[in-house]
């Protein structure tokens, strides 16, 4: 019995209270690193300017497998380079960083084609130039020193066919009779030098300055510029020799951005629908019915500073036809210029010319959203479409520069940044 | 000495050269046996390139030296009537020497330092003095194959270089031009220019050239303002346009870094 009383008890288990483990907390954030030598200094300052910080980087110039021999472990700078890297703290604002750190020369084409007029060319005979290269602008040089100096458009034609016709119909005998094309040959405007016309510009207080971009700035600047002096074509220069190198249109920017976005998160607002971003002219839009004389239609591409009009229905305001600037260059070659006729015969007769491309009416649905129009404007390669309901019934109009100034340069002035003099619409 | 039995045939050898001094038994020795002979196997051991006479053709026959050599070997056969006695040439381990014959079969014999011996390794038949001789068989079929050399060298171009001295082309198996030229004459004579018609004309122009690549048609979808890429050849080139309505128009391909810019320049004249 004693034995008993004092036996210790055996096999008995434990238990443990095991402590919680802490719950892991993941932030990743998508940077941008890019080489310190390539990014462009403007768009850096660019960035630097709305708040952003940048942190420089040394990283090892060589894989593993291409490391130098011993003796250049020594020497640094062969060793490593300096990279930059900045934090996209809002998905909305990575396209204007991708343009910001690009250099205009990496729009740039395999190859580019560019046509030089000298000054003392006459303005009929380089209109004919452009209509024959399908381009639409061309650069006018000095005759003796073949620097360039500025730029010849589709739309300093359709002001000189302008001129030309409220000339004639200022005289009460030759009023409402139309132009032919002898009588446009014979006529002293038809064999002006580029250097006087654009001294009649300058008279009249409408000549443009000649604005153009470096090759080595960023795309963002370019994008600036454009929309700024609301222009369509900017001449991409070297900094040294003075030689343009490409034209840089709405169209490069945003194939650029389109061969890019893959790598690059998307923006919540590609998703929305473009009448809810109110990207575009919702309201007082331009437009012309059938029956619209052509001279008022070239009325409102000039006035207005557009490049395009549609052509609607009178009463549904359904969209029939659209006609730009490029069809009123190529009135050109008619037998006849009659600017009086209705847009819908000039555009009938505007078919019968050959070898001329033309761009077709382009129309998406209202509702669609901002990544399918992205997809209408790479695949039709159009300047403006038509946004319609269902009946294909008018309801507003976006071009491409409102998507290109809506996806670079509206998150820079969400952050209260104003670049340039405030857009009036 | 060594090819024979000493005893037997040494006995009936005997006779046969106190026979020979006269003319009958000479006349008696070239008489063809009529003792069958085997056929398959051919003595002749080897055969060298026929001579210009068609009709014969050359036979070569051998003495091996066994033991002694022995001072001077003469052969003797039917083709002449036994009449000649033909000096074989000695050589390191054999006499030997080259007749040429007519095809059929001929019989022959040896005389080795004055005595008369068959060679025992050659086909053998008797004769009418109780001895043995020797027999070969000579058969056109034999020399064929030099029919086919001369043919061949008839076709190809060594030949044809041979007798022309003038190969008009390249083949495979042209002699190099160190052959060629032991077979020309040198002289003193200055080549014409005619002989110098024949020579190429210049090496083409880089048919890249050729692809002005402003007259290429752009497809509809393409930007008017963007071309293909070029060819290097065509970089720093000018190309003019043919002058219209008092208008030079002139175009160029330069590079810029890793693209390429095409400028047009219009020009009055």
């Amino acid at each position: 019995m004693n034995n008993t009383t004092g036996r210790l008890r055996r096999n008995k288990a434990t238990t443990f209270e095991s402590p919680s483990i802490p719950k892991a907390f993941f932030d990743l954030q998508h940077h941008f690193i890019f080489s310190k030598r390539k990014a462009p200094v403007d768009g850096i300052e660019a960035i630097q300017r709305d708040g952003a910080s940048i942190s420089e980087h040394a990283v090892v110039k060589y894989a593993n497998d291409e490391r130098p021999d011993e003796k250049e472990k020594q020497d640094l700078e062969n060793m490593f380079k300096t990279v930059l890297r900045i934090g996209v703290q809002n998905s909305d604002i990575v396209y204007t960083h991708l343009l910001q750190l690009s250099q205009c020369y990496e729009a740039m084409a395999r190859n580019n084609k560019l046509i030089v007029f000298t000054n003392d060319i006459s303005v009929r005979k380089a209109f004919n130039g452009l209509i024959y290269n399908c381009m639409r602008t061309g650069l006018v040089a000095d005759s003796q020193t073949l620097e360039i100096t500025g730029v010849l458009s589709v739309t300093d034609f359709i002001m000189v066919l302008m001129m030309l016709w409220k000339y004639r119909e200022n005289l009460d005998e030759l009023k409402g009779t139309p132009l032919s094309h002898e009588d446009f040959r014979q006529m002293d405007i038809a064999y002006m030098p580029i250097s006087r016309w654009k001294g009649c510009l300058e008279t009249k207080g409408q000549l443009k300055p000649f604005i153009n971009i470096g090759l080595k700035e960023s795309i963002f600047r370019a994008v600036e510029l454009l929309t700024k002096y609301r222009i369509h074509r900017l001449p991409v220069m070297d900094e040294k020799t003075g030689d343009c190198a490409y034209i840089l249109t709405h169209r490069r920017i945003l194939h650029y951005i389109w061969k890019h976005c893959a790598l690059l998160p998307k923006p919540e607002c590609l998703s929305q629908r473009v009448v809810d971003l109110e990207i575009g002219s919702w309201k007082n839009l331009i437009f012309a019915n059938e029956q619209t004389p052509l001279i008022e239609c070239l009325d409102m591409l000039i006035d207005n500073n557009i490049s395009g009009i549609p052509i609607v229905q009178k009463n549904t305001l359904k969209v029939l036809e659209v006609y730009t600037r490029f069809d009123a260059a190529s009135a050109a070659f008619s037998d006849h210029i009659d600017l009086s006729v209705s847009v819908t015969r000039a555009i009938q007769e505007r078919d019968y010319q050959n070898g001329i491309r033309r761009d077709g009416v382009v129309t998406a649905n209202y509702t669609t959203t901002l990544w399918s129009l992205i997809e209408i404007f790479i695949d039709k390669n159009v300047h403006r479409i038509f946004m319609v309901d269902d009946r294909t019934i008018l309801k507003g109009i976006i071009s491409l520069s409102d998507v290109i100034e809506f996806l670079v340069l509206r998150p820079t002035k969400k952050n209260g940044v104003t670049t340039g003099e405030p857009m009036e619409k | 000495m060594g090819n024979n039995q000493p005893g037997g045939m040494y006995k009936r050898d005997r006779p046969y050269d106190s026979e020979k001094s006269g003319s009958h038994s000479r006349s008696r020795g070239g008489i063809p046996s009529s003792s069958p002979s085997n056929e398959d196997e051919c003595p002749v051991q080897m055969k060298i390139a026929k001579g210009d006479d068609k009709s014969k053709f050359p036979v070569v026959f051998k003495w091996n030296i066994n033991n002694a050599t022995p001072r001077q070997v003469y052969i003797c056969g039917s083709w002449d009537g036994w009449n000649t006695k033909i000096p074989l040439v000695k050589s390191t381990s054999d006499f030997s020497t080259i007749v040429d014959l007519e095809p059929g079969k001929h019989e022959y014999k040896f005389m080795v330092d004055s005595k008369w011996v068959v060679d025992d390794n050659q086909q053998k038949t008797g004769n009418n003095l109780g001895g043995e001789n020797n027999v070969v068989m000579i058969d056109e079929a034999d020399f064929e194959v030099f029919d086919a050399l001369d043919k061949d060298l008839a076709s190809s171009n060594a030949g044809e270089a041979l007798r022309n001295s003038h190969p008009t082309k390249e083949s495979h198996d042209t002699p190099n031009d160190r052959e060629l030229e032991k077979l020309h004459q040198f002289g003193q004579e200055t080549p014409t220019r005619v002989d110098f018609n024949k020579a190429a004309a210049p090496p083409v122009l880089p048919p890249h050239l050729l692809q002005v690549i402003l007259n290429k048609d752009t497809p509809v979808q393409c930007d008017p303002n963007v071309l293909p890429e070029p060819d290097h050849v065509m970089l720093n080139h000018l190309y003019a346009l043919s002058i219209k309505d008092g208008v030079m128009v002139l175009s160029a391909t330069h590079r810029y870094r890793k693209k390429f810019v095409t400028t047009l320049l219009y020009k009055p004249i």
